[in-house]
């Protein structure tokens, strides 16, 4: 597994690729990583959003920022690639509250995941595992072979805790 | 085109200048609350995208404490400060306060000597802006975080700018009199475009933009 190459995906930026590939992105506060996987072709993306919709901000062109163009993006890059939409899977990870005195925050977050899980619902994606809501900020590494997706958040003892979903 | 664009080494250094002067400031109050000698520079000032940030620091999800100081008044905007674990422990020494085992996991009193501290830093900066542009602008009060780096600055930006697609980098090092190492910190100024156009003309350099 340690063969796979990794690649790192910037905040409101998407990458999708073929077996064997591990997509990655770091430091998710309130925004989403959403993973799909077409899990029988081994074809796979992530988009790091950053917000729910892209309607208000009309002339904005990075598409991964937003919940509505990024997964949309991702889903036709699978497609081009080769992938069917009725095999697709999601994982989705995010959403948290990490400054505890804003109620900016808070909605933020949580409008993100709601978002997230109304256009899969719309596309008729099953979200098969999540961890999202919290005060923590988020690192996820996805691995397409297998579909594992690390969700990496600080715990106690200043450490990062791995668990895998 | 973006305002980003059109920020070249000559508004950055403006902007970097701005830190200094700030530093300054920050380095007369703290040597006074520390009674020890302090200086603080500011070794350089960059513009960096959004989706590049995590290539900026070495480990990008370092378990770092943030504070940030949002801008009220004629400018909208906000300034971080990031300390790293060590750090902060460090300056928590210095302050005299007990050096927290778990960063992580601080208690009301620690949380707030952190505040206190980002707090001394960002509104020095402020008011050097304010001094310097004439612009009627106050700092807000800290908030606090601990958390991962990348997360702590996208989170900040997402919160102050609603989805702005880069932030201003300015390093500093603090540096205390009886300790050989540099304390390594950041400040990053978090401001929407219209924001930092505004800024820019305040300080006499307007841009074509408008």
């Amino acid at each position: 597994m340690s063969e796979s190459k990794k690649r790192i995906i910037g905040i409101g930026e998407y990458i999708v690729d073929k077996n064997p590939a591990i997509l990655v992105t770091l430091g998710l506060g309130s925004c989403v990583a959403v993973c799909l996987r077409d899990k029988n072709n081994l074809i796979g993306g992530l988009v790091h959003i950053m917000l729910p919709e892209s309607r208000s901000n009309k002339n904005d062109q990075k598409i991964g920022k937003y919940a509505d163009t990024g997964i949309k993006a991702i889903i036709d890059g699978i497609v081009d690639l080769g992938g069917n939409v009725k095999y697709l899977e999601a994982k989705i990870a995010g959403g948290a509250a990490m400054f505890k005195n804003s109620n900016n925050s808070l909605n933020v977050g949580s409008k993100n995941v709601e978002a997230v899980k109304k256009i899969l619902k719309e596309n008729n994606i099953k979200i098969i595992a999540e961890d999202t809501g919290g005060n923590r900020a988020r690192s996820v590494e996805f691995n397409i072979a297998n579909g594992e997706l690390k969700v990496k958040k600080v715990g106690g003892g200043e450490k990062v805790e791995i668990t895998v979903i | 085109m973006s305002i980003y664009d059109e920020i070249n080494e000559q508004k950055l250094d403006a902007l970097k200048e701005l830190g200094n002067i700030g530093a300054g400031n920050a380095a007369t109050a703290i040597s006074t609350m520390l009674n020890k000698k302090i200086d603080i520079t500011v070794p350089s000032a960059e513009i960096i995208p959004i989706s590049e940030l995590w290539e900026e620091f070495s480990d990008p999800e370092e378990i770092t404490a943030g504070a940030m100081i949002e801008i009220g008044g004629e400018l909208h905007g906000a300034i971080l400060f990031l300390l790293g674990t060590q750090e902060t422990k460090q300056i928590l020494e210095l302050l005299k306060l007990p050096r927290p085992e778990d960063l992580t996991e601080i208690d009301e009193m620690t949380s707030s000597a952190i505040g206190e501290v980002g707090n001394i830093m960002c509104s020095s900066y402020i008011s050097a802006i304010s001094n310097f542009t004439g612009l009627n602008i106050h700092s807000l009060p800290p908030k606090i975080t601990v958390d991962m780096l990348t997360a702590i600055v996208s989170e900040s930006s997402l919160m102050v700018t609603e989805g702005s697609d880069f932030v201003i980098l300015i390093r500093t090092d603090i540096n205390i009199e009886e300790y050989e190492r540099n304390v390594k910190g950041f400040l990053i100024y978090l401001s929407d475009e219209n924001n930092i156009i505004k800024l820019l003309k305040a300080i006499g350099m307007g841009t074509n933009n408008e």
